[in-house]
């Protein structure tokens, strides 16, 4: 099979750091119409290259980035590109996509993934040029903040070059850190501190090649039908004007607007903080990503010191608004701008604030353990000096940096409102006034996340009504595969609020030439690609108990709002999932459907 | 009573004597947002029957207000909504002002007389399918009693299926508008309205499964100009009678203006690009919106695939975007068919292409000096591997670049004959 007809480079570039070698391997071709790529080469590469039990700070944690087939065509939001790693947050598999430009650099410089292992003696910068790959000292940029490093690496490689950059909390191993790439992120679970263990401060990237797509004149005619798509759709048109911000009010009004900790679900300043208002008073100018017709991206007028953004998005917006209890735009800007600068992770480092707010209010910490500060909820300043320790991991910096979760390690009083799955602080919409999502949340491969099929179409789709649990596991189940499918063609899923599976399925057959007679053969595509997520789980000890939510979410009642008095009745959505997937009451998947899907070499006697 | 609904019938699709009918869908005010082109729709209708539309779909409150622009035997048709449903509101973004509601309903709102003494020449109603069985049966039977009120006072019943909830996926969706499809048949439609399926095959198949005359719908309004033409043209070439178009036309700048299009495309048998300019243009040039571009880079890629057959990249596009530092936007840098290559070239190897006017390379001529490239001020002539300037066509008329931009960043324009001087 001629893959490289077929929208793939057909190459794997592998870079030991340890011994400063480079090596290029063909893609396991029988493993592709399986997997497709993105996530699912990523997960497959993951669960058969590295062995259980490695430390996710270790040597021989793999750090791979991905694009996939579609990745560097026309097709809508083709510029996305993902990593998987063992997160160190988390202990667990963990995937991360962003838009930008670099994806589509790796593509045309003749790659479908990077997989980086080792570690370098000294710091260090990966230099792909096309073919020619090399690794230099990167020893000046070491220490310099993301824009700084970014504006560094401008001077010595000039235009044309797409760049990778960890600030200083990924080089010191932080779980918060992220990888930059230009204004966009791959975010959580702390990517960055994996590269930052490795020495690895930049990945700086040029291509000059072409991707070849296999039925070049059903690939145009799935192009135009995928554009209309995605331009004929009032979700995508909101999104180019409010950016993902245009959910915060309904989000609110559906009473699943997390607020202060997750104490509340509706927060009274959540007009000042929609997208509108924004758009009113903060934003001049849109930003789209590579091939990306949506363009939700959004500059921010320069403050009076001179600070802007491109965002802030809904989920930072939320942590550092709603769930802090803060309502001042400026603020959210600046916190943004923080953490953007050091590189760290906005949904997270939110979390732990509004954790440490909680703590203070109730006398769980005083100001002699937070180096003098007395947060409370809505304390901008306070806020802004937490997040200023955070990044720096000076002070309480260090211990707070660590994680809601270490937090609640630290001081067990805590724990009922820590809010995490696995380790990882939870996005924005609350899990009691979404069922579904809740469900979303406990099972999400990479801990606490809206973006591994939570069914956020209960709050802003309409499907269902969000505070009923019936049918939410059949609805949790066929968004997870539905979302698994994007990652791994890898578009955008904002792309998604105007193509179906069934556009994409025809752009994938028509850029792959790949045997899926029906859309839902692709289906099957994204459970194959979220059960070998599993297995990599499976196999490093994590099982039913672990797909939990915080007692704030399992025994709370909201107290107010239109889902006042609600808690989530997790176990029978978890157990009804479970069938439907195959997997037995632990939560491990079962031999047979093992075989079923395809994976009967992952079979093995538990 | 046979003779009374084919009256009615005919006045909505027979105008033209063509079977075909142009309708706008003006009915959005009772279902989502106070938008102006809610509040505001005297003009939009207005504008709507000036452009030559066939049939307009409102609220029986607006039929009552807006009655006298009915009038005459040219008037259009009048096609009452006669159901009410909340899914607009259903926590979507329609309504991003409007209180969301959690459980979907259908209401009956007018009873068939009643639509009848409001002028209709027809009324619809929806069929919900997917969203749960309690709904679904519901509008099965909404749907056979206004089937049986129409029956008794002659007016057409057009039923609108949709496939909506949860358990809509990609995978079903157009199996489950065909099986709404035949199902508004079997319960007794005279005609349907219903969503494009998205490709002329499915779209085909649904009309043959229906039997009776569909009406396409549009859906949310684009900014790019050509989908609702092009949704629409490929509708009735898998066999749709019309289409009843909302938003893309009653949030149009100029509703006149696309329904005139739809209306050359449906009764004229115009192309989209024929009706989208009202005119065949012999030569075009590509015209920039610096303010508009976001920087996607889609017009390089899409310029590299309408050169090399499959291939996608953007090195050696004939176009570039180049980011300028800070926020102050991207460059847009193209061949403005300045001509100064065509001066510059020492041996008369490039030439204004008869047919498209571009700019042509004829390769026996070529010496590959490189003097076009130096010459060019916007630096967009770039060179083969063996030194063979590449040079923008064009795409023979059809520019790939402006095509594909999301933004109308780059638009096409007529250009006038760069051949007039010669000939006169």
């Amino acid at each position: 099979m001629e893959l490289n007809r077929r929208g793939y480079a057909d190459c794997i570039l592998r870079v030991d750091l340890t011994h400063g070698t480079v090596e290029k391997t063909p893609l396991p071709a029988d493993a592709m119409p399986l997997v497709l790529g993105g996530k699912g080469l990523g997960a497959w590469l993951l669960y058969q290259e590295q062995p259980a039990g490695v430390p996710p700070l270790a040597p021989e944690n793999r750090l791979i980035l991905h694009v996939g087939p579609l990745t560097g065509t026309s097709a809508p939001t083709a510029g996305r590109f993902g990593c998987t790693t063992r997160s160190p947050a988390t202990g667990t598999y963990c995937d991360n996509y962003s838009g930008g430009y670099w994806g589509a650099a790796l593509k045309y410089a003749g790659y479908d993934a990077l997989v980086v292992h080792g570690q370098a003696a000294e710091p260090t910068v990966l230099v792909i040029d096309d073919q020619q790959v090399a690794l230099e000292p990167a020893g000046d940029l070491w220490g310099l903040t993301v824009p700084k490093a970014q504006e560094r690496l401008r001077e010595r490689f000039g235009s044309g070059w797409e760049a990778l950059v960890i600030g200083p909390p990924g080089e010191a191993g932080r779980p918060l850190a992220a990888i930059f790439n230009g204004s966009r992120t791959l975010a959580r679970g702390g990517v960055g501190a994996v590269m930052g263990s490795k020495r690895l401060k930049a990945i700086v990237t040029r291509g000059t090649g072409r991707v070849h797509v296999y039925d070049p004149e059903r690939f145009r005619r799935a192009l135009q039908l995928a554009f209309r798509a995605v331009r004929m759709s009032s979700e995508t048109t909101l999104l180019r004007q409010e950016g993902s911000l245009n959910i915060l009010e309904i989000v609110n009004v559906m009473g699943a607007l997390p607020t202060r900790n997750f104490r509340e679900g509706e927060f009274e300043g959540a007009a000042a903080l929609s997208g509108a208002s924004f758009r009113r008073h903060n934003w001049m100018r849109d930003y789209a990503c590579f091939a990306c017709p949506i363009a939700c991206g959004k500059y921010t007028r320069p403050l009076e010191d001179g600070t802007s953004i491109e965002g802030p998005e809904y989920e930072t917006t939320y942590a550092f608004g709603s769930n802090c209890g803060i309502a001042d735009r400026e603020a959210i800007i600046r916190l943004n701008a923080l953490c953007d600068t050091y590189g760290i992770d906005t949904i997270s480092t939110g979390v732990i604030v509004a954790l440490a707010m909680e703590m203070f209010e109730r006398g769980l910490v005083t100001a002699a353990d937070l180096d003098g500060l007395e947060p409370r909820f809505g304390d901008a300043r306070a806020a802004l000096a937490l997040v200023e320790k955070i990044a720096r991991g000076e002070g309480c910096g260090e211990w707070l940096g660590e994680g809601v979760a270490a937090i609640a390690r630290r001081y067990p009083e805590a724990a009922p409102f820590a809010m995490h799955v696995k380790g990882l602080e939870m996005p924005g919409y609350h899990p009691n006034a979404a069922k579904g999502t809740a469900l979303g949340y406990a099972i999400s491969e990479r801990g606490a996340c809206h973006l591994r099929g939570a069914t956020l179409s209960e709050l802003f789709g309409g499907a269902a009504d969000p505070l009923a649990t019936e049918g939410k596991a059949q609805l949790f189940r066929d968004t997870q595969a539905k979302k698994a499918v994007w990652d791994s063609a890898c578009l955008c899923y904002f792309s998604a609020y105007g193509m179906t599976l069934k556009e994409l399925w025809q752009l994938v057959v028509a850029c792959t030439g790949f045997d899926y007679p029906t859309v839902r053969d692709l289906e099957r595509v994204g459970e194959r690609v979220s059960t070998l997520a599993r297995l990599f789980n499976v196999r490093e000890g994590f099982d039913r108990r672990h797909d939990t939510l915080p007692p704030r979410n399992l025994t709370e009642p909201l107290p107010n709002g239109p889902a006042a008095g609600q808690v989530v009745e997790l176990a029978p959505m978890l157990e009804e999932y479970y069938r439907l997937m195959g997997w037995d009451m632990r939560g491990i998947p079962t031999a047979e459907r093992l075989r079923a899907l395809g994976l009967e070499w992952a079979v093995v006697e538990r | 009573m046979w003779s009374g609904k084919q009256v009615r019938f005919d006045r909505l699709f027979n105008r033209h004597g063509d079977g075909r009918a142009v309708c706008v869908a003006a009915d959005h005010g009772y279902m989502s947002d106070v938008t102006p082109n809610v509040v505001r729709l005297r003009p939009i209708v207005e504008a709507a029957i000036r452009g030559g539309v066939d049939g307009i779909l409102l609220s029986p409150g607006q039929a009552m207000r807006l009655a006298d622009l009915f009038r005459g035997r040219d008037g259009p048709a009048l096609i009452i909504r006669a159901d009410w449903m909340n899914m607009p509101r259903l926590g979507t973004s329609n309504v991003a002002n409007a209180v969301p509601q959690r459980l979907l309903f259908q209401q009956k709102v007018v009873t068939a007389e009643q639509a009848l003494a409001l002028g209709a020449s027809a009324i619809t109603i929806y069929l919900f399918l997917g969203y749960s069985d309690g709904v679904e049966a519901t509008g099965v039977e909404v749907c056979s009693r206004f089937v049986a009120e129409c029956r008794k006072v002659g007016l057409p019943c057009i039923i609108e299926p949709i496939a909506y909830g949860r358990k809509v996926t990609g995978a079903n969706i157009v199996e489950l508008l065909t099986l709404g499809a035949r199902m508004a048949v079997e319960l007794g439609a005279d005609a349907l309205k219903i969503p494009y399926t998205g490709d002329v095959d499915t779209f085909r198949r649904l009309c043959e499964v229906a039997g009776v005359p569909v009406l396409v719908l549009g859906g949310a309004r684009s900014d790019n100009e050509r989908d609702a033409l092009e949704l629409f043209a490929e509708a009735l070439e898998a066999g749709a009678r019309g289409c009843l178009m909302g938003r893309n036309v009653t949030k149009s700048p100029d509703p006149e203006r696309i329904v005139a299009q739809l209306c050359a495309v449906a009764h004229r048998g115009w192309s989209v690009d024929q009706a989208l300019r009202g005119e065949v243009w012999p030569f075009v040039r590509l015209k920039a919106h610096r303010a508009r571009c976001t920087g996607c880079l889609l017009c390089q890629t899409a310029c590299v695939s309408a050169h090399e057959q499959g291939a996608y990249g953007l090195s050696s596009a004939r176009l570039r975007i180049e980011a300028s530092a800070g926020h102050d936007g991207h460059r847009i840098l193209f061949c403005t068919l300045c001509g100064k290559c065509l001066a510059a070239c020492p041996t008369g190897a490039l030439r204004w292409n008869p047919s498209s006017g571009a700019v042509e390379l004829l390769p026996e001529k070529c010496d590959r000096c490189g003097a076009c490239v130096q010459a060019c001020p916007t630096g967009v002539i770039a060179r083969e591997e063996e030194g063979w300037p590449i040079v923008c066509d064009l795409c023979g008329g059809e520019p790939a670049c402006a095509g594909i931009c999301p933004t109308g960043a780059l638009e096409i324009a007529r250009r006038p004959s760069p051949f007039a001087a010669t000939l006169a």
